[in-house]
């Protein structure tokens, strides 16, 4: 430990914090990661000013501060029945080194409350401390998190994580930009510029493709028992018990429409579709997704079904 | 001339329903046509685009703006789960009489940009819509028929939202 890691460990007003991380080093036998992670942590805390959570940090891909989100109302208690769910992932915490290719982690505080645009269900701040503390502050709508169904909000929170990291790593100072919060058209010029050369040269639409999606999907697959109930999950694997809920195959027509042909709902399908939505405006994602193109008919009609039949 | 005058006495109350007090309702009536099997219609508006398909079992009405922006109005036939309510046949001149001010049509609808209307007087949000809806057809609407069934909707908001 530097010196100021070690004022700090063993400073008394920081007990149930050293304490917490020492349980985290206990449960990881103090392993070399385990060790960085404190670390990093430690300097974290000190230098943000934010009130860190250990447990929640050490699961997570960045530093999280949860105190904004920690009372008794309803959201936050599904904002946080949700996060815990995908602090169970083994790949969230790993999912921006995968993405991205970039192990940095970076602070984030979340809260719940009104956002700029009222219609967006999150939004995500950079906020600069110094001229080298940054920060992101991740607003969710309170009406949101009330309302959405528990993959949903799982998604948002994913992509607001994705939001956080290119506000911070990837708007480079040395260009004459500035931090700022890069609006969601921002934030796919910003993929496509830093990472259409991820493998050399490639189409734009394969960084969402190839990188992106799969992450996000797997992600949502690891946790997929725990976002649905019983009942959820029958709906859509059982239609006919509901006569509603079905998903029917498209016409052989442009553009491809319902036709009353009865498709199976195929988990997997439906997580790839979910890991994108909110993306729809990005050129990207029209990109993977063509207007009239069989693709963009499941993708509609998947979400649909889902937004029915995991309403309640 | 009457058949002008009867027109008009017919048509104005639909298209000139108060906006608040629309807002201020829990439940609102649009008058749509039932789309029959592999059916598929689309219409250009002035301020949206209007397409409608049905496979007999399930109608989809899609208002979708410049933008793509979409609101979709989903309406299942025939549904056991999630509410028994979902279908009601009511007798028309009572149900007239008691709810005109809450019966909008495609006419009316088109009058606005789809999320000025859902967003700021249905209430709809991206995630949820707060007002019950259910959907006249305009075929019966139109014959004047005794009794009229409602079919409740499912309204859902897509690409409104960023992140």
């Amino acid at each position: 430990m530097s010196a100021t890691q070690k004022v700090f460990w063993n400073n008394t007003a920081n007990a149930t914090i050293v304490t917490q991380l020492k349980n985290y080093l206990n449960s990881k036998n103090y392993s070399s990661e385990s060790k960085s992670f404190v670390k990093q942590f430690i300097d974290a805390y000190l230098v943000s000013g934010l009130n860190l959570n250990v447990i929640k940090s050490a699961a997570s891909p960045c530093n999280i501060d949860m105190t904004a989100v920690s009372g008794n109302s309803p959201e936050e208690i599904k904002f946080n029945s949700v996060y815990s769910k995908l602090m169970a992932s083994s790949l969230f915490k790993q999912m921006l080194a995968s993405i991205f290719e970039d192990s940095s982690r970076y602070n984030i505080k979340f809260k719940i409350g009104n956002v700029t645009n009222p219609n967006n269900e999150g939004e995500t701040q950079p906020l600069r401390l110094s001229s080298t503390n940054v920060y992101n502050e991740i607003t969710l709508r309170t009406d949101f998190i009330n309302d959405a169904s528990e993959v949903r909000i799982a998604t948002v929170i994913i992509h607001e994580i994705i939001h956080a990291f290119l506000n911070v790593t990837r708007v480079n100072p040395d260009l004459g930009l500035t931090i700022q919060a890069l609006s969601t058209k921002d934030f796919a010029a910003c993929i496509n510029s830093c990472y259409d050369g991820l493998n050399g040269p490639m189409p734009q639409h394969n960084f969402m493709t190839d990188y992106m999606g799969p992450v996000i999907s797997e992600i949502l697959s690891e946790i997929k028992s725990s976002l649905f109930t019983a009942a959820q999950i029958n709906r859509v694997e059982h239609p006919q018990l509901y006569n509603n809920y079905y998903l029917y195959a498209p016409t052989n027509t442009i553009p491809p429409t319902m036709s009353s042909i009865v498709v199976p709902w195929v988990w997997n399908d439906f997580i790839w579709y979910q890991s994108f939505q909110g993306l729809d405006s990005c050129a990207s994602f029209n990109a993977i997704f063509e207007s009239n193109s069989v693709a963009k008919y499941y993708y509609n009609k998947y979400l649909t079904v889902a937004n029915i039949a995991f309403a309640f | 001339m009457k058949t002008i005058i009867l027109f008009i006495l017919f048509a104005t109350p639909v298209l000139s329903q108060d906006l608040n007090y629309l807002k201020s309702q829990d439940t609102v009536y649009i008058v749509l046509k039932d789309m029959k099997e592999f059916a598929f219609k689309k219409l250009e508006f002035k301020k949206f685009n209007f397409e409608s398909e049905g496979n007999g079992k399930l109608n989809q009405y899609n208002l979708i703006d410049s933008i793509n922006r979409r609101i979709s109005i989903i309406v299942p036939k025939d549904i056991k789960e999630p509410s028994s309510d979902r279908s009601i046949n009511v007798k028309r001149k009572k149900f007239l009489k008691k709810n005109n001010a809450r019966i909008i049509t495609l006419d009316f609808i088109k009058q606005y940009y789809p999320d000025e209307l859902f967003f700021n007087y249905l209430g709809l949000t991206t995630t949820k819509m707060h007002k019950v809806i259910y959907i006249i057809d305009e075929d019966s609407y139109n014959r004047r028929d005794r009794n009229l069934s409602l079919r409740k909707a499912f309204i859902e908001a897509w690409s409104y939202s960023e992140f």
